[in-house]
């Protein structure tokens, strides 16, 4: 006999739900969310926790103990927010390991000796995602396109980038024309912050990533095109929110100056 | 059939053994370095690529396998066929290798050797997950050590990670290796059969120039080695 306890917290939006599973006798369950929305599984180092796939949970509740699983959700609270939907026998060997992983995935209990997943999504759980941290990427300049000098790489994307003299050349005198910096040349990419610029590289490439993304053969493309889709929603928020901003803050006394 | 070549240490030649495997088994050479690519052919690419940058106009080459992960190519079309081995090439770009989903690797892989008839993924340095990707993907593995402490200690990691992968071991390329090397002592350590790749300045110069060194020097010490190793290979599973 299988009992599923659950408490389910609803706070800026994210409906955060936990469960705890008992049984009577070591057993394997398959848990199913029943909240109408999408499932925000735990990850580890970006990728679904072991156990997870789509909205459901597998896992093992040990003879002497309680499975405790959490995952996060955009939907509404309701009753219940999830089920016990298949029971078996508990796994011995591989699949033992998702009975045990989840709480590896919290960040516990990982004196175990490793063990790698034969999933890529459990390569990279157990290994780490090799993908260069975001930070390393150096901001590319869009405005010098078709204005370089000929010397070489310019947009930042090669290593001459973090080379360029930045401070003696923010302290040449600007052009005084009265254009927006965003039509001078590259020198005057200096007057924006890299992280501005970071930012809205990222959004100008995720938005183009969501406009071409693939309608998927398998599963996961698809996925990954629906985050996409969710990601430039949350994208366009923002730069309206920060378009309205940039014309408050234009529309200042001195912002004419600026201009 | 997918042939992993890794090594744990940096700098033991796994791009280079890799390259001439990939020549002798006719497969395609994978690049699989998400980071830092460094097989034949980049510099030539290197080069295309700078003055796309320069101009600020989209690269003129072809698609890589950042673009391949990113779900902007088709695996087989950014294969390269021009050169005188098949080579599936990385980007170079860290915003291209930011831009990548490096779990799609083992797909991609999968879907060239079904394609060519045989992938040989030149794995990164490192017991990242693009190492533990390229070794999920392959049947067998090739393990590129040298005779030092260093490469030895991560060869064993390297050796154990595959095992945990179901890559089995195929054969072990002693690297830079004299006539005195320990092969005994390596075979036994990393249990598999020990190839000795002497140091030459003929693959040396092959690599260089992008070339198998099996098309240069192919009566060298070393072709004749990468041969064997290849020919091990090819025993272990069916190339």
């Amino acid at each position: 006999m299988v009992s599923l306890e659950w408490d389910v917290e609803r706070t800026d939006g994210v409906t955060l739900v936990t469960l705890s599973v008992a049984s009577e006798r070591e057993c394997r369950v398959r848990i199913a969310n029943r909240l109408d929305g999408p499932v925000w599984p735990p990850r580890r180092r970006g990728q679904p926790a072991a156990g997870w796939d789509g909205d459901e949970f597998t896992g093992t509740v040990p003879a002497d103990g309680r499975l405790t699983v959490g995952y996060a959700t955009s939907a509404q609270p309701a009753e219940p927010p999830a089920e016990v939907v298949a029971t078996g026998p508990p796994d011995t060997g591989d699949g033992d390991r998702s009975g045990r992983s989840p709480r590896l995935a919290d960040g516990g209990e990982a004196a175990d000796a490793p063990t790698v997943e034969g999933t890529p999504a459990g390569v990279v759980r157990s290994l780490g995602d090799p993908v260069v941290p975001r930070d390393c990427v150096p901001v590319p300049d869009e405005r010098t396109e078709g204005e370089t000098d000929g010397t070489g790489p310019t947009d930042g994307t090669g290593p001459l980038e973090s080379d360029r003299p930045h401070g003696t050349r923010a302290d040449e005198p600007g052009p005084g024309d009265g254009r927006p910096p965003v039509d001078r040349r590259g020198d005057d990419a200096l007057l924006v912050p890299g992280a501005v610029r970071a930012w809205l590289r990222d959004v100008e490439r995720r938005l183009d990533a969501a406009a071409a993304a693939p309608e998927g053969n398998a599963g996961e493309p698809s996925e990954r095109s629906a985050d996409l889709a969710d990601a430039a929603a949350a994208d366009r928020r923002a730069l309206s929110w920060v378009a309205r901003r940039l014309d408050d803050v234009t529309r200042r006394p001195n912002g004419d100056e600026i201009r | 059939m997918i042939l992993a070549v890794v090594g744990g240490k940096g700098g033991v030649g796994k791009s280079t053994v890799a390259y001439n495997l990939a020549s002798e088994l006719d497969a395609v050479a994978v690049d699989a370095d998400l980071a830092m690519a460094d097989l034949p052919g980049r510099a030539l690419d290197d080069r295309s690529e700078g003055s796309a940058r320069s101009t600020g106009r989209p690269a003129s080459r072809g698609p890589d396998l950042h673009d391949v992960l990113a779900g902007r190519a088709a695996p087989v079309e950014a294969v390269r066929e021009s050169g005188p081995v098949d080579i599936l090439p990385c980007g170079r770009s860290l915003a291209g290798a930011r831009a990548c989903d490096p779990t799609a690797l083992v797909d991609a892989v999968e879907t060239v050797a079904r394609e060519y008839g045989g992938c040989v993924v030149d794995c990164p340095a490192g017991l990242c997950g693009d190492v533990g990707l390229g070794l999920l993907a392959a049947d067998v593995c090739v393990l590129v050590t040298e005779p030092t402490p260093a490469a030895l200690g991560d060869a064993v990691r390297a050796r154990a990670l595959a095992r945990e992968l179901d890559a089995g071991l195929a054969a072990i390329a002693l690297n830079r290796a004299g006539p005195e090397a320990p092969t005994d002592l390596v075979a036994e350590r990393l249990g598999g059969p020990v190839t000795v790749v002497p140091e030459s300045p003929e693959l040396a110069e092959a690599q260089a120039a992008g070339r198998p060194v099996a098309a240069t020097a192919p009566d060298s010490e070393s072709a004749r080695a990468l041969r064997r190793l290849a020919d091990r290979v090819a025993t272990a599973v069916a190339f």
